[in-house]
């Protein structure tokens, strides 16, 4: 390859880059171009680590970098294309063949992955240090083993724990409810907290609360004395003395939270001079003064108990998660980075050298995409990477950080956007190190328009009024965006239709213990109709995304637009239980752990799969049977196998979808842990928590916004707008700055009492705050997923209970979008024109999907293959005579460990090897005791010596004894065979063993008059002699008979075949 | 004689090629088919087994006998080499020893190597480092190093091994390990290996000769002892005397030499598929393709004629089915794995019961196929008593929320005998003191003694196929036991175990282990890849033909990174190219009919990569596969099982069947259910399906209810019913609900239990207050828990309605208050859950409480009767009644409801299926709730239905 000296490479971009590109702005492009550059450059793909959000992102890198280059090479006009604009480099025809080379080359060491899976492989090479379980399984947090894992752990955690103190916390999590289920408030509390505490963990961050103030009993009393003695400076109103009361009636019950929130106390504390009109003078201020501060105090102090108790719980559940984790060998993808931030520190100095050391290789160029979602703990393990090419102003290093911090989303899952400022401090990089990319490639301008009047006003937005600080650092990083494509469009905020939905009483508060009300929505409804009418619509309106804020908003809408008969499909698929076949699949394995599931029974008996498992009636006995038939299948077949054949034995009932949804049941089943096996049921529960693709590519999708990021749809529905933003965190957490660890952990209080601690309120501004950021940032994703329309809809305005005035629409996207957009008067029917821009008749512009043909595979036809017995035949079954004996095999005999069998067929084992090593005992020398235990410790090494010694003394009394001189003399053969091994072919099978002994004896003329043939046996003769034991040996011994016909020219009449039980010298004859 | 090497070309199989050349050129005897003197070197049991039967092919074509070769795998040719100096130690001796020497060493000195040690109890988590560190020893010593080697060897050239400790600790493990070896008589295989070739005492028999057949990995411990012995071998290579320098005089591939051969592959063998699965269509298109071709040359092709190779054993399930489906016998080399045979399962259950003895543990035990055979094989304790075992025990454990397994069995003493019998049945299973620790040997005959019992009665056919693979399951756990039995206890490095320890070891010593998939017949046969090179089907299909599968690399690694290795000599990733290369060339060649498939993706979407074999190519046609490998547009379809499906669905909502005589009485509850769905209605209160689970850890709200109503139900019917007293009323409500929960849950009852009872005695607590205020007011308790039925005439034909009224007051001035007891977490107001609408358009939907008044009629009641709740919900302040205001034109509307649904039970009007509700019933599958398209199976099923 022509080498590209650095600083040319270098002239169009520095080595250090950070590019703020905002949506549909081609930072893919962007990442794969620097990519190719670095490859042209360096020529080493292996130093150069790119992480992306998904591992679908990864592969967009690669397949495009060498699509590229693989164009490149059969295209000149390409070529020149990716030099000119893409590179900016020369590159000829053979600079790109070779960099094609070495990319393929080299493909098993590229570093393109998401984070996870690069912190995988870090990982695993350090799985001692970090101690991972040796063979772990690595699981995702939503797997039903998961959540059996914490349940579990929940269980162990309370049996240790002190009931009183239990409750309490529980009462203090549920505002002193008394709620029944203790499981799911555990759980519920566990999934709020755990990822804090695993962020901070040490008990330290969790005591930061010092209240300050409290009185001792004596002043405590002395207080109250005064205040009671107050009551004579009091002025002549009912009020007063009302409120008074109220206060004095407050301090000597102890309670606090109820002193400082009602009457003078109230007044007093919010810095008011004067009550109902009087003022409050400094000697009734005094009188309150010394227990307003010990409320305080007491309110503060049971705040912190509480955060106590919180850290305590958690450590405790830890503890138990931690090991049950362990024991079973799960490993949990958030485990590994937190791990690594935790434990890769702790190996001090050289860690890089390290880790490049067992990643074998050096990193030393490092591409980030997505940066704004990167976690505090996944930056931890990243940075030293990043600072080390950073610090370096060599130009073989190069980091380019690409991110938005406008689609920062992932919050909750601990992305921390502020990173991305801070990155631009941290590694030191110039202003010209910094890009910002605001040109869409996605949207139209119609779209962007709308985009741009909505963020970029976002500091006035009077829905935003009581937010305007964190509406205004949003705006900051917003620039206004322009269409790179000349795209019509059309973009309208409307409102759906009024009347009652399910979800507008949704509180927090919701009841799990019965329905109350039939409800019938009427938003979603509408939403469906309105997608109808925008598919339908002439023209076509190319592929539709729904977005909503909730999984659950998802499923509600993908079941009304579904209900249309409209090809609906949601993010990431949909479950496998949506079809009722499925279902009734599912009901015969809930049916065969549960046999008295009558439900389940019911079911099955009343379709078609009913006759496939010859049930028949829902008789218990016979329910009972069956269900364990099938128990045995899945067992001996594999749940896979057995539901395939389910699957075709009712071939002639399903639609092409059963059979899709069926045909996932099955992949499903394959990835069915052998280990929960005995239990149909989990199968079951696993079947309904997994995710499928859509049987067909639907040109509707519903998604959540989340589950959008990356995608883009020609037009967009948002339809779930009406949330107000929900800010009760269960904790609080001060950090100095956004991206610093966390300083202090409160548990989160009422806003009265937060109001009494400084650290309190800060610490809930600056959360909300955080939060309110993504709530944004997630309306600018949505908004900005449509490539032609956009259409937000929103629920028609009501009035307060009281009917006097328009119900305030609280803090949420249709507030916002109201503000920024409309400036229509409201009716509160609905199904109004709130804004539109752009042309209602838009033209579509894209690629026409498709009618959703399904493309399935053709049915097999049954494949006829020869079923002749050809000779070429390969592998038959193999036999061997010894396995011949006795007909049935039984547990008890193959179970038999017992010292007296293992002995037997030790010396059994040891006899064969000897007698191999004896000749004709009247002519050859006989094996002396050294080569016996030679031999014997090398056919059984874990044998003792006195066992064997003994046995060599029976050995020779055995070769002593008059059988043996008889039997293992000459009497004039010519051959002797010992422990000769044979295979022939026997009818259709492969016959192999060994004989023990064969003697031969050929006439002058060399043919065989005849042969003998002795088997050993070790075998001790039982009550009934000798006969039992042969019929017994009998087929073994025939089959060997049988076999020398084949080996040796000789007739079977002539081979004279023997048993030789050693143990009780008995001969015995078989007869042929 | 020297060392020969024999070119077998790739033209044709190899194997035939081998036995033909051991009959002409080595064979002894006057036909040359006594081969008793030479040892065939194999790299894999398979090929040998296949040798062995063309050898007995040719022999019985030339009317010889066949004294065949002794046939081993290369991974036991050394022992075939040496005299070792001792006893060598067996797997487990050698085992054991090596977690001893690890365990034994200071904590501090292990830090270094191993900062997390497993505790000195955790014989599992010793075991798994213990065969990872020994695995890494056993690589080293395939290349003639020692742990102690490496340090040096590096420092002598030069490599940073980072982290020289960690070596450190290695090496004392070594010499600990050797002094324990060494302390019980016993050597280690490798080391004797090592020590033979350095002292070079290697030898072979003089009147034997080694054949390597197509070993090109032979490793360099087997390679070194060979070259020792100098003569006498002969090495048959499966490539053609062109590429002679891509060997060395042993066969054995120079990697460098094959990293620059190009794969010779042409188009149409190569098939490029979207998604992992899609690979089993590929391979039944391939193989339809095969017998097209075949048929054409005149010859029919047989199943066992065909081989898949497996880039990656997850394949095995897809591509088993779809040959299944088309009628294609097959055969997977891989087998199953012993472990997770039936037997081995059994005895996994059993550990998890004997260590956790908990009621979960139990079930998922009787769950066992064969322990349900087990427990019906005895008719002598009537069978009856544990036919319905299953549904026995999933209620006991709703009812009493057991975790852990006590000697008391709770509630209904017939229940308690039933069960009690089932636990003694399997009781009978377990070894004596099984949580006692023992010897490990101690356990063996115990342990076998349980699968005896089980196993006892069962057949085991030789005809059989799935008998036999029992048994072979069996005989392979028998083993393991046997072995363990053999141990010696007075070895200082035997464990001392619980059972279900030694259960879990067995079961790990099991994990190599397979049980052979028998086929009688011709069966296509699935294979690894490493299999595929000696195997001598004429039609091979390849899938997994993507990087990481075939060649797999090693990426990272905590010791031997791989360029170290390249240094040290190790087998590395560029060997692995090299080898595999060299293997598919030859695999290509020599057949007539090859395929190789490679995915596009994952079958989770995740992108994949091909295989650098595929792009081993010249320049162009490089460039034209890494365009179409890498240009498909993803949407695709998921694949399906290839079935023609009859394009109708039948799986229908069953339709409700007219029963001969409809319903004539009717609780009060179920008026709701009626309204809220008819069809769920008919399911349960005329089908009565139940819905059953054992998955209960806390009180439902089902049982929180009906433990509050018996808590409360005392309280009406006591003395204290009276009282005005909140003190009084607390304190025997607190004993009342203390019993029912120990009567109910038991003394060991879970912490669960314990935490909602608190919780319950909280909202009993509230309600004490409200009461003696009541009473206080002059209200008094008159009925509690008061079953009633009336029966009234609707179109002049009776029906009746009954009902347990929860509580009746009465007050001298005020009448009657009838209350139903409501312990959901929320309050509720009557009106709220009774009428659903807005203003004047709010209709009936529950008429329980308005039914009530029906009801009181029985009780002769005169005077005015209001209705409502007695709430006991969760926040404190709102415990208290709750009344109806209902006017008597409500009460009118409210009978008309009542009416109009017994006319529509009465006319068994029970279609169709409403919307869900919200809270699961169990009815979810039976009514599609979750069915895309909801509303046309309703309809279809209207149609088409017809229950059964
Ligand atoms: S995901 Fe979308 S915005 Fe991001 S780079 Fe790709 S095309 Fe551009």
């Amino acid at each position: 390859m022509n080498p590209l000296s650095p600083l040319q490479a270098w002239q169009h971009e520095p080595p250090h880059l950070l590019i703020r590109a905002s949506a549909g702005s081609g930072k893919t492009y962007r990442l794969s171009a620097r990519y190719l550059m670095l490859l042209r450059l360096f020529d080493q793909p292996e130093s150069i680590l790119a992480t992306t959000f998904t591992r679908k992102a990864a592969g967009e890198v690669l397949g495009r970098v060498v699509t590229w280059l693989a164009n490149a090479t059969v295209d000149d006009a390409a070529r020149e294309a990716l030099a000119i604009s893409t590179i900016r480099a020369e590159l000829s025809h053979d600079d790109c063949l070779a960099m094609l080379r070495r990319l393929t080359g080299q493909m098993h060491r590229l570093s393109i992955s998401t984070i996870d899976g690069f912190f995988n492989r870090v990982a695993q090479s350090f799985a001692h240090e970090l101690d991972l379980p040796p063979e772990p399984s690595l699981v995702d947090e939503s797997h039903p083993s998961v959540k059996q894992l914490r349940q579990d752990a929940v269980e162990a955690m309370l049996a240790d724990a002190d009931l009183p103190d239990m409750v309490t916390l529980l009462r203090q999590f549920h505002h002193d409810h008394a709620a029944r289920s203790v499981t799911e408030a555990i759980d519920k509390i566990i999934n709020d907290t755990y990822e804090v505490y695993r962020e901070a963990p040490q008990q330290e961050a969790w005591a930061k609360l010092q209240p300050t103030g409290k009185l001792d009993d004596d002043e405590l009393q002395k207080a109250i004395e005064k205040l009671q003695d107050a009551a004579a400076l009091l002025p002549d109103n009912g009020h007063w003395k009302k409120a008074y009361a109220a206060n004095c009636a407050a301090a000597l019950t102890g309670q606090w939270e109820v002193f400082i929130s009602k009457g003078l106390a109230g007044s007093i504390i919010s810095g008011k001079q004067s009550f109902q009109r009087h003022e409050i003078t400094a000697d009734i201020q005094a009188a309150y003064v010394p227990l307003i501060a010990h409320s305080k105090a007491m309110l503060i102090e049971r705040v912190a108990l509480q955060t106590l108790a919180t850290h305590d719980l958690l450590r405790r559940f830890d503890t138990h998660y931690t090991s049950l984790r362990r024991r079973q060998s799960i490993l949990l993808f958030s485990d590994l980075t937190h791990k690594l931030a935790r434990e890769l520190p702790l190996l001090g100095d050289g860690l890089a050298e390290d880790i490049y050391f067992r990643l074998d290789g050096r990193v030393t160029h490092l591409l980030l995409d997505e940066f704004q979602d990167t976690s505090l703990a996944q930056w931890d393990v990243l940075r030293p990477f990043a600072q080390e090419i950073a610090a370096t102003a060599d130009s073989d290093r190069s980091l380019l950080v690409v991110g938005d911090a406008k689609q920062a989303i992932y919050g909750w899952r601990g992305g921390v956007a502020e990173l991305f400022d801070q990155i631009e401090e941290e590694l030191n990089l110039p202003p010209e190190s910094v890009q910002s990319l605001s040109l869409s490639y996605r949207s139209s301008g119609v779209v962007l328009d709308a985009v741009n009047k909505v963020f970029s006003k976002l500091g006035s937005n009077a829905a935003l009024d009581k937010d305007a600080q964190t509406a205004a650092r949003w705006q900051r990083s917003f620039d206004d965006h322009a269409s790179a494509k000349d795209l019509p469009g059309h973009v309208t905020l409307e409102t759906s239709v009024a009347g009652y939905n399910a979800d507008d009483d949704d509180d927090d508060e919701s009841n799990d213990d019965e329905p109350v009300t039939i409800t019938h929505n009427v938003h979603e409804p509408y939403i469906a109709q309105r997608v109808k009418q925008l598919y339908e619509r002439k023209g076509g309106a190319g592929s539709i995304g729904v977005l909503v804020s909730t999984n659950k908003a998802a499923s509600r809408l993908i079941f009304e637009i579904g209900k249309l008969g409209l090809p609906v499909s949601g993010e990431g698929g949909g479950s496998v239980t949506d079809s009722p076949a499925v279902a009734v699949v599912l009901s015969a394995l809930y049916m065969a752990d549960h046999p008295g599931d009558t439900a389940s029974v019911f079911h099955v008996l009343n379709s078609p799969l009913a006759e496939v498992l010859d049930l028949e009636s829902m008789k218990p006995a016979h329910v009972q049977q069956i269900a364990m038939r099938i128990r045995q299948t899945l067992l001996t077949q594999g749940y896979a196998q057995t539901l395939a054949d389910w699957t075709r034995a009712v071939a002639g009932s399903l639609d092409q979808r059963g059979l899709t949804r069926l045909t996932q049941l099955i992949e499903l089943a394959d990835k069915f842990e052998p280990a929960d096996a005995l239990r149909p049921s989990r199968f079951v529960a696993l079947a309904e928590s997994q995710r499928v693709a859509e049987p067909n590519p639907a040109a509707i999708r519903v998604m959540t916004i989340h589950g959008a990021k990356g995608l883009e749809f020609d037009t967009v529905v948002l339809a779930e707008l009406d949330r107000t933003f929900r800010d009760n965190p269960a904790l609080l957490i001060e950090r100095e700055h956004p991206t610093a660890p966390i300083d202090s952990v409160y548990r989160n209080v009422n806003k009265e009492v937060r109001a009494l601690d400084d650290s309190l309120v800060k610490a809930s501004e600056a959360q909300r705050a955080t939060r309110l950021m993504d709530d944004l940032c997630a309306l600018y994703v949505a908004m900005t997923r449509p490539r032609q329309a956009l259409y937000m809809i929103v629920k028609p305005r009501k009035l307060t209970p009281k009917g006097d005035k328009l119900a305030s629409l609280g803090l949420s996207y249709a507030a916002i979008l109201r503000d920024a957009l409309s400036n229509v008067e409201e009716t509160l029917d609905g199904k109004q024109i709130l804004y539109q821009h752009g042309d209602p008749d838009w033209s579509f512009q894209g690629k026409v999907q498709s009618a959703s043909t399904p493309t399935t595979d053709q049915p097999i036809a049954p494949i006829a293959l020869s079923t002749s017995q050809s000779a070429s035949r390969r592998f038959w079954p193999t036999v061997s005579p010894s396995a011949r004996v006795g007909g049935v095999k039984l547990a008890s005999d193959l179970l038999d460990i017992s010292p007296d069998s293992t002995g037997a067929k030790n010396y059994g084992t040891l006899i064969h090897a000897w007698f191999e090593h004896v000749g004709f005992i009247d002519e050859d020398e006989q094996p002396d005791d050294a080569t016996l235990r030679q031999l014997a410790i090398r056919t059984l090494p874990h044998l003792d010596d006195a066992w064997i010694d003994s046995r060599i003394d029976w050995f020779r009394n055995l070769l002593n004894n008059p059988t043996a001189k008889q039997l293992l003399a000459r009497n004039g053969a010519t051959e002797l065979w010992r422990e000769r091994s044979f295979a022939v072919q026997v009818g259709k099978e492969l016959v192999r063993g060994c004989f023990d002994r064969v003697s031969i004896y050929r006439d002058d003329n060399g043919q065989i008059k005849r042969v003998d043939l002795i088997d050993f046996k070790t075998d001790r003769l039982g009550p009934d002699g000798v006969a039992p034991l042969i019929d017994h040996y009998r087929p073994q011994i025939q089959t060997y008979q049988r076999t020398l016909t084949k080996l040796l020219p000789v007739d079977i009449d002539a081979i004279r075949a023997r048993l030789w039980f050693v143990g009780d010298d008995v001969l015995a004859d078989v007869e042929a | 004689m020297p060392i020969t090497r024999h070119f077998l070309g790739w033209d044709g199989p190899a194997l035939p090629r081998a036995a033909a050349y051991l009959r002409d050129q080595l064979g002894q005897g006057d036909d040359g088919s006594d081969l008793s003197h030479l040892i065939a070197v194999l790299p894999a049991q398979r090929a040998g087994r296949r040798l062995l039967e063309l050898l007995v092919v040719n022999a019985q074509a030339q009317g010889a006998a066949l004294n065949p070769p002794q046939i081993v795998t290369a991974g036991r040719l050394p022992e075939l080499l040496y005299q070792p100096q001792g006893r060598q130690a067996g797997d487990i001796d050698a085992q054991l020893a090596f977690i001893d020497a690890m365990r034994n060493l200071p904590t501090e000195t292990m830090a270094d190597l191993l900062p997390h040690p497993p505790g000195p109890d955790d014989l599992p988590g010793w075991w798994a480092y213990a065969t990872q560190l020994r695995r890494l020893r056993d690589d080293l010593a395939a290349h003639r190093m020692t742990f102690a080697d490496v340090p040096r060897l590096c420092a002598d050239r030069g490599i940073d091994l980072r982290g020289e400790q960690r070596w450190a600790v290695l090496e004392q493990i070594e010499q600990a390990y050797q002094d324990t070896l060494r302390s019980l008589q016993l050597t280690d295989r490798e080391s004797d290996r090592i020590v033979a070739i350095t002292s070079k005492r290697c030898a072979l028999d003089e009147d034997k000769h080694i054949v390597l057949i197509a070993t090109p990995d032979l490793n360099d411990t087997a390679a070194a002892m060979l070259r020792l012995i100098g003569g006498r071998i002969t090495s048959l290579i499966m490539a053609p005397d062109q590429h002679a320098d891509g060997f060395d005089e042993l066969g054995i591939l120079r990697a460098e030499y094959w990293a620059k051969q190009h794969i010779d592959l042409q188009a149409d063998q190569l098939a490029f598929v979207g998604r992992n699965s899609d690979q089993a269509g590929a391979v039944i298109d391939a193989v339809a393709e095969a017998r097209q071709t075949f048929t054409q040359t005149d010859n029919n092709l047989s199943a066992d004629q065909i081989t898949v190779g497996l880039g990656d054993e997850r394949f095995a399930g897809p591509v088993r089915r779809r040959l299944d489906l088309a009628d294609i016998p097959c055969r997977s080399a891989a087998g199953s794995p012993t472990a997770q045979s039936r037997p081995a399962l059994l005895l996994r259950a059993l550990s998890r019961f004997m260590e956790s003895h908990r009621l979960d543990a139990l079930a998922e035990l009787l769950r066992h196929p064969d322990i349900q055979t087990y427990l019906q094989r005895d008719h002598d304790d009537a069978q009856q008593t544990i036919d319905d075992w299953l549904t026995l025990l999933d209620k006991y454990a709703t009812d009493h929320l057991q975790g852990q397994l006590t000697s008391t069995w709770l509630g209904d003493p017939d229940r308690i005998a039933r069960l009690k019998t089932l636990h003694n049945k399997i009781t009978t299973l377990l070894p004596e003191h099984f949580a006692t620790r023992k010897p490990l040997p101690k356990w063996s005959e115990t342990i076998a003694a349980a699968l005896k019992t089980v196993y006892a009665d069962v057949p085991l056919r030789e005809h059989i196929p799935q008998e036999q693979q029992l048994a072979l399951a069996l005989e392979q756990i028998a083993d393991r036991l046997r072995e363990q039995a053999e141990f010696k206890e007075t070895n200082p490095t035997c464990p001392n175990i619980t059972a279900s320890q030694a259960i879990a070891l067995t079961l790990r010593r099991l994990v190599d282990s397979i049980i052979p998939d028998e086929h009688d017949g011709p069966a296509v046969e699935l294979l690894g890849y490493l299999e595929l090179p000696l195997d001598d089907a004429p039609v091979l299909t390849i899938t997994g033909l993507n990087e990481g599968l075939i060649p797999s690399s090693r990426n990272a690694d905590a010791f031997l990174p791989d360029s170290v290795r390249s240094k040290l000599s190790m087998n590395d990733n560029a060997r692995r190219f090299g080898r595999d290369l060299m293997l598919l060339s030859a695999i290509i060649h020599s057949r007539p009919f090859v395929r190789l498939i490679a995915s596009r993706r994952t079958d989770e979407g995740d992108p994949l990569t091909p295989s650098r074999l595929l792009l081993a190519c010249d320049d162009t046609t490089l460039v034209k596969r890494i365009q179409s490998f890498f240009s498909d547009d993803e949407t695709s379809t998921p694949p399906t099982l290839p079935i023609k499906p009859a394009g109708k669905n039948r799986f229908l909502i069953p339709k409700p069947i007219i029963a001969p005589e409809p319903l004539d009485k009717l609780s009060v509850t179920a008026f709701r259910a009626y309204i809220a769905c008819p069809y769920r209605f008919y399911l349960r209160y005329v089908l009565k399906l139940a819905s059953l689970s054992d998955q209960a850890i806390e009180m439902d709200p089902m049982s929180f209810g009906s433990i509050t109503h018996t808590v409360l139900q005392a309280f009406g019917q006591s003395d204290l019913k009276h009282e005005t007293n909140e003190t009084n009323i607390k304190s025997f409500l607190n004993s009342a609900l203390d019993n029912t929960i120990e009567s109910q849950f038991g003394e060991d009852r879970r912490s669960v239990i314990r935490i909602q009872t608190e919780q319950l005695r909280e909202r009993l607590d509230a309600f004490a207050e409200q009461q003696a205020e009541l009473t206080q007011d002059g209200w008094h308790i008159q009925y509690a828990e008061q079953e009633l039925a009336t029966t009234i005439t609707v179109d002049g034909t009776p029906f009746t309605i009954k009902g347990k009224v929860d509580r009746i007051d009465y007050h001298e001035q005020h009448g009657y208050r009838v209350f139903d007891y409501k312990t959901g977490d929320t309050d509720h107001k009557p009106d709220q859950t009774h009428r659903t609408g807005r203003g004047d358009e709010r209709i009936w939907v529950d008429l329980q409480l308005p039914l009530y008044r029906d009801l009181c009629k029985e009780l002769k009641i005169t005077g005015p009767i209001e209705l409502g709740y007695f709430n006991l919900p969760k926040k404190r302040d709102r415990v208290g009644p709750s009344l109806a205001d209902w006017s008597d034109d409500d009460f009118t509307d409210a009978t008309q409801t009542r009416d109009t649904v017994i006319r529509a039970i009465r006319d068994q009007h029970f279609w169709p299926p409403n919307e869900a509700p919200g809270l699961p019933d169990g009815y979810e599958r039976i009514c599609a709730d979750h069915a895309m398209q909801r509303d046309e199976l309703i309809a279809a099923s209207f149609k088409q239905g017809g229950a059964s």
